[in-house]
């Protein structure tokens, strides 16, 4: 029921938003159709493009398309101005006035004024050549350099570098069209690459409320037994090691409660401890013999699976 | 390593060193990187008497300085304390990666490898000398791509190395379809299950490595929908069981600026959710963008622990952020928190005073007036555990003319409040970095030092030190003129 529930809300979700984004038609002014008015030149319309005065607006007053579009020479339009999509680059017209509308806007291959096009990236590297070869490599230029930082690419949000994960696996072409086929591994393999500096300085000092929290699964990049444990144990805060008193010594009764620790933290239990550690109680075999399944264990469906980790507590596997 | 693998690797060597000379590598470039690091910690020193010695009995026993002790009948009694002592740590680390493209169409070879240095068993997995990340051939066409070697998969399962062989085909516009599989590695060691890195962490770990297959239909509907379904499974190469079997579902959608990401991740062993996940992002309207997220998350163990069957619970959480980016000042503001619940544990006293629910607020300005930056960085993250509350402000200047070649300073301040232990931490300190382009030579050269200092409060053995971190890291790019 609770699936059912995440689905729908899921669905309902989606679809409305993706009706509400599709209600939101793109503006595009169709340029060769006014190629007589090329002739005025790109100003005439766009004022204040080479000012960078934002008060007279890059793209064209209304005033000006209602001048003809008045509904007795040509039809009205209903245009009632547009604000140019955000580009999300430090680029301002008003400091490349030597450049030319064309230089960078031109359609290859086609003559005239208004044979225009959205400007992009190659145009900019032609210049700004420094790096270029290598621009899509974090690190050589920071993307701050040229882009506002949640613009370096479509959906670059600030906070991609924790939330790209469902963007990536959906549109996993799309991700290679810029970054090399080992860019994934910088991160993702073993110890973070200092020069990625995915975790903030000195996080070895600070990383444990994050630990618990789980904003993101440490387990996707580090091992669990190998990573966490290995340098639990050098700092005697794993249970192989653990300090005068024991770790868990801010909660009384600590034996009693650790069942609701255990369930809502188990990453960070194996942080420290050994499964040998729990059988010493949790064990068909053994100890105490309490029993650790919740409620909705299935144990057919995981008997199913693996045996292997049922016969480590139950005879008969 | 099998006789099989080395066999598939040894034969992979082969086909690059057998190409015909026409086919010899045609371009390569890549980049080494070195890195070392410094960086000082102060453990706890074991020490212990004689059983024997120490009156009373039972497991916990108290010496008669009021030392509370572990002890073992017969044998002795142990306990941990702080001398005091340092300890420094000096990993050091080098990484090659290369593509090469062959005078065949198509045809290129990729690799990263790595050795580590340097403070053996003081930092994790320096005892792993040698790493080889990646390394396979791939002949890409237009329609299909097929890879072998040493690779890894990442989708919405994560991330997964592997030695074997995948394909990918692409013919249709729409659509795109991925198989793969080889021998599994263990997520986030790139070394087998049964390896001596498993082995000495755990005395259960398993004797036995793992294949991994898995497939992948993708579909991509122009520039607004994209999708991806995943199946994959690691079975025990004795053919007796499942180290997993999962799958995951990862839809996009970007309309008219909104992005709107859904995604799933299911354990069939445990029938659990680990993952699910719905995030909306709004379309910047006055340099503002949302971004609103509802998630699931339950944590997935391999089935040769008995982890999941301990029946780990969940948590639902809710975040929202938002970004401001100004286009008259050089700004960035953020601003965000999440809440979470965790799900009923069924375990334990009805009284149980540990939290089930947590928060987290984090807040981030960015100005950068012409070549100087400050980024200044909060973050409260309170709740089950462990809390967390402090900051770094960073104040920095570019040199360079490509923004490669800078100069800062940063302070840190972080206080950490333990749920479980007695006592709470806190860190203070600064480091001054900075990086040095060379584009001539290709080079680039970066540098860290910084002292921080550690003070724990109500805590037994606690003591007030200063840590000491530095790096020096030097890359240096080559490039024999191919091109992708």
């Amino acid at each position: 029921m609770r699936r059912l529930a995440y689905l729908g809300a899921l669905v309902l979700t989606v679809g409305a938003g993706a009706l509400f984004a599709a209600s939101r038609a793109a503006f595009e002014f169709p340029h060769q159709k006014h190629a007589a008015l090329g002739a005025a030149g790109c100003e005439s319309c766009h004022a204040g493009i080479y000012s960078g005065d934002e008060a007279l607006n890059v793209s064209a007053d209304p005033a000006l398309c209602a001048g003809c579009h008045n509904g007795q020479a040509f039809p009205e339009v209903g245009y009632t101005g547009y604000t140019p999509k955000d580009s999300g680059l430090k680029f301002k017209h008003a400091t490349h006035p030597k450049l030319g509308c064309q230089n960078c806007h031109g359609v290859p291959g086609e003559d005239g004024d208004m044979a225009v096009q959205a400007a992009n990236g190659d145009t900019c590297l032609a210049c700004h050549g420094n790096g270029a070869e290598n621009h899509f490599e974090v690190g050589v230029n920071p993307c701050e350099t040229c882009h506002y930082p949640e613009s370096a690419a479509p959906g670059h949000t600030p906070d991609f570098k924790t939330n790209h994960g469902t963007a990536a696996s959906a549109q996993q072409p799309t991700c290679s069209q810029c970054h090399k086929e080992t860019f994934c591994v910088d991160c993702h393999d073993g110890p973070v690459n200092p020069e990625m500096q995915y975790h903030p300085a000195n996080f070895v000092t600070r990383h444990a409320a994050e630990s618990w929290a789980a904003p993101v699964e440490c387990a996707e990049c580090h091992s669990r037994e190998v990573f966490c444990r290995d340098c639990h144990s050098n700092q005697g805060v794993a249970q192989d090691g653990r300090q005068n008193g024991g770790y868990h010594d801010g909660i009384a009764n600590w034996l009693q409660q650790h069942g609701v620790a255990a369930r809502q933290g188990m990453e960070s239990c194996v942080g420290c401890h050994q499964q040998t550690e729990c059988l010493a109680c949790h064990s068909a075999k053994q100890g105490w013999r309490v029993n650790p399944h919740g409620p909705d264990f299935d144990p057919e469906r995981a008997a199913d699976r693996s045996t292997q980790s049922c016969g480590i507590c139950h005879t008969g596997y | 390593m099998t006789v099989h693998r080395r066999t598939f690797l040894f034969l992979i060597a082969c086909a690059i060193a057998w190409l015909p000379a026409s086919a010899q590598a045609q371009g390569i470039r890549g980049d080494v990187r070195l890195n070392w690091g410094w960086l000082q910690l102060q453990p706890f020193a074991l020490d212990s008497v004689l059983e024997s010695d120490v009156g009373g009995s039972g497991l916990q026993r108290q010496l008669e300085s009021g030392t509370v002790v572990t002890c073992i009948d017969g044998d002795f009694c142990r306990w941990y304390e702080n001398n005091g002592q340092r300890q420094d740590i000096m990993p050091f680390t080098q990484d090659l990666r290369f593509a090469g493209w062959t005078g065949v169409q198509g045809l290129s070879f990729h690799g990263q490898m790595r050795t580590r240095l340097g403070s053996d068993d003081l930092w994790p997995r320096t005892a792993q000398k040698f790493d080889l990340l990646t390394g396979y051939l791939s002949y890409s066409r237009a329609a299909f791509q097929v890879k072998a070697g040493r690779m890894y998969r990442a989708s919405g399962l994560g991330y997964y190395n592997f030695d074997g062989a995948s394909i990918v085909y692409r013919g249709l516009k729409w659509l795109w379809l991925d198989a793969y599989g080889g021998w599994s590695l263990a997520r986030g060691v790139n070394a087998p299950r049964n390896g001596s890195l498993y082995q000495d962490a755990d005395l259960l770990a398993t004797d036995q490595r793992s294949y991994l297959f898995g497939g992948e239909i993708g579909f991509r509907g122009g520039k607004v929908f994209s999708g991806s379904a995943t199946y994959q499974r690691e079975l025990r190469t004795d053919r007796l069981g499942l180290y997993s079997e999962r799958a995951a579902v990862d839809l996009r959608a970007l309309v008219g600026g909104w992005a709107f990401d859904v995604a799933g991740a299911y354990d069939f062993a445990y029938d659990n959710i680990n993952d699910a996940r719905l995030r909306i992002t709004t379309p910047q309207l006055l340099g503002i963008r949302f971004a609103a997220q509802a998630r699931h998350y339950t944590p997935f163990f391999d089935y040769w622990t008995i982890w999941s069957a301990f029946s780990p619970v969940g948590f639902d959480e809710a975040r929202l952020s938002g970004t401001w980016t100004s286009r008259q000042l050089p700004l960035l503001v953020e601003l965000g928190g999440a809440y979470r619940e965790y799900e009923d544990t069924n375990a334990g006293p009805a009284t149980t005073t540990i939290k089930k629910d947590g928060w987290r607020g984090f807040g981030r300005i960015y100005w950068n007036p012409d070549r100087w930056y400050v980024d200044a960085r909060y973050r409260a993250e309170d709740g089950f555990g462990g809390s967390r509350y402090g900051g770094d402000l960073i104040f920095g200047r570019f040199l360079g003319p490509s923004g490669t070649t800078y100069l800062a300073l940063r302070g840190t301040a972080t206080e950490t409040l333990y749920e479980f232990r007695e006592g709470e931490r806190y860190v203070t300190g600064g480091a001054v970095e900075g990086a040095y382009d060379i584009p001539k030579a290709n080079l680039t050269l970066d540098a860290s030092l910084g002292f921080y200092r550690i003070e724990d409060k109500n805590r037994p053995l606690a003591d007030t030190w200063t840590e000491g971190r530095a790096s020096v890291g030097l890359r240096w790019r080559f490039n024999s003129g191919g091109t992708r």
